[in-house]
């Protein structure tokens, strides 16, 4: 989208975000950075712990908006040190190896607003043992 | 329209399972198992799958009531042991929580970057397999329908109960048809409880899967439960569709001497009413 005047350079002044019902959980995260980069993940209700994966991926991307492999992995590596998956009770491991899901989307201002760069993907840490202990 | 209602918390829905356990139960398949052991892991399977479809991070969330109705011999019982024995419908929070015991299995899964890693997972048993004595399928029957019933009166506006019948022989203690008839006219605002009746069967014959027309079945007993059963809702017959099963227009939930796949799919196909709500 082509800005209309210069004021397309100032930030969004303000952004809100409720949950579906009052007495849920807000899955969804949204932070902006000084340098015009913006991020919105959607977290899906039904999988283990969207919300902080949703708030993983939108602080990462804020911080570094440059996506690649080592990027996700990096994201990955953080949201599994938030569980050790072996002592987790059998019905939070089932639910944690099926996943926890967010959409990112991504832009950044460019060039002054005359440009905008978008991303638009589906996320989910894939399941895998906890690293062990090393001793 | 029928089988609209969106199941979350406030409206949860009702799965029954009612299993025979009688004494032919133990007789052993191709695969080399009973019956019984088989029919036991694929229950165990599909409440540790419809357990793990309402567990988050922060606990298990109520969409469903679950129910196991077991007969065998002159008795109708809870299937479940322990502290689930008392009743036949419980929350499914309750039964994650009330377990027999907790296996540890390896399963392999993908590890992201392209291999395959073994993991060791727990994985909670709550039956083991029992065969003994007669078939009281029309005691069993009357006492799904006394469970539906009052749970239809309770949930008015929830999505209707499923009951998922696993059988193998000929009912011992009278006609249950007509009971059957009787429990599918049992209904919520959001349409009449469903009865699927899967026919376990060793015996040589071809496999039957989701018929249109008791015709297409050879023996008595199977045209009879095929009569028993409700035709597919259409969210339904579309899932069965979407996994391969050849579905037309007024395909009921039956199946006679299924393969061990098409009983996993039937349960899959039967416990998955409808996308939950609160997402």
């Amino acid at each position: 989208m082509r800005p209309a005047d210069s004021r397309s350079k100032s930030r969004l002044p303000l952004a809100f975000s409720v949950p579906k019902r009052e007495d849920q959980h807000n899955e969804d995260s949204f932070q902006r950075s000084a340098k015009g980069v913006y991020a919105l993940s959607d977290g899906a209700s039904v999988s283990f712990d969207s919300a902080s994966w949703a708030r993983i991926l939108v602080r990462r991307y804020t911080r570094d908006p440059e996506f690649t492999r080592e990027w996700l992995s990096a994201a990955i590596a953080e949201f599994r040190k938030l569980y050790d998956r072996d002592s987790l009770p059998w019905m939070q491991q089932a639910s944690f190896d099926k996943g926890s899901f967010a959409s990112l989307l991504g832009v950044r201002i460019a060039d002054g607003g005359r440009a905008t760069a978008s991303r638009r993907l589906f996320l989910s840490p894939p399941p895998r043992s906890s690293p062990r202990r090393r001793s | 329209m029928a089988y609209q209602a969106e199941i979350s918390r406030e409206n949860p829905t009702c799965i029954l399972f009612v299993i025979d356990q009688s004494g032919s139960m133990d007789e052993i398949s191709e695969a080399g198992r009973s019956k019984a052991a088989f029919v036991a892991d694929v229950l165990n399977k599909t409440l540790y799958t419809l357990v793990t479809s309402c567990s988050k991070s922060d606990g298990v969330r109520n969409y469903f009531d679950v129910g196991v109705i077991a007969y065998a011999g002159s008795q109708v019982r809870s299937g479940f042991g322990g502290a689930l024995s008392g009743d036949i419908v419980h929350p499914i929070h309750a039964i994650s929580e009330h377990t027999l015991r907790v296996e540890e299995r390896k399963k392999k899964v993908d590890d992201g970057a392209g291999g395959i890693v073994e993991l060791k997972t727990k994985f909670p048993v709550w039956f083991d397999p029992k065969s003994e004595g007669g078939t009281p399928m029309r005691a069993a029957l009357g006492r799904t329908i006394e469970t539906v019933s009052g749970w239809c009166e309770q949930h008015p506006r929830s999505y209707p109960p499923t009951i998922l019948h696993v059988t193998d022989g000929q009912s011992t203690d009278g006609a249950p048809e007509e009971m059957a008839d009787g429990l599918r006219q049992i209904s919520t605002k959001d349409g009449q409880a469903l009865l699927f009746n899967l026919h376990v069967n060793t015996a040589a014959g071809l496999e039957i899967v989701f018929p249109t027309a008791e015709a297409d079945l050879n023996d008595e007993y199977s045209r009879m439960l095929f009569r028993m059963s409700s035709p597919l809702p259409a969210h339904l017959a579309k899932f069965a569709g979407d996994k391969g099963y050849a579905i037309t227009d007024g395909s009921r939930g039956f199946i006679f001497n299924g393969d061990p796949q098409c009983v996993v799919d039937f349960f899959e196909i039967g416990t998955r009413p409808r996308l939950v709500a609160d997402r």
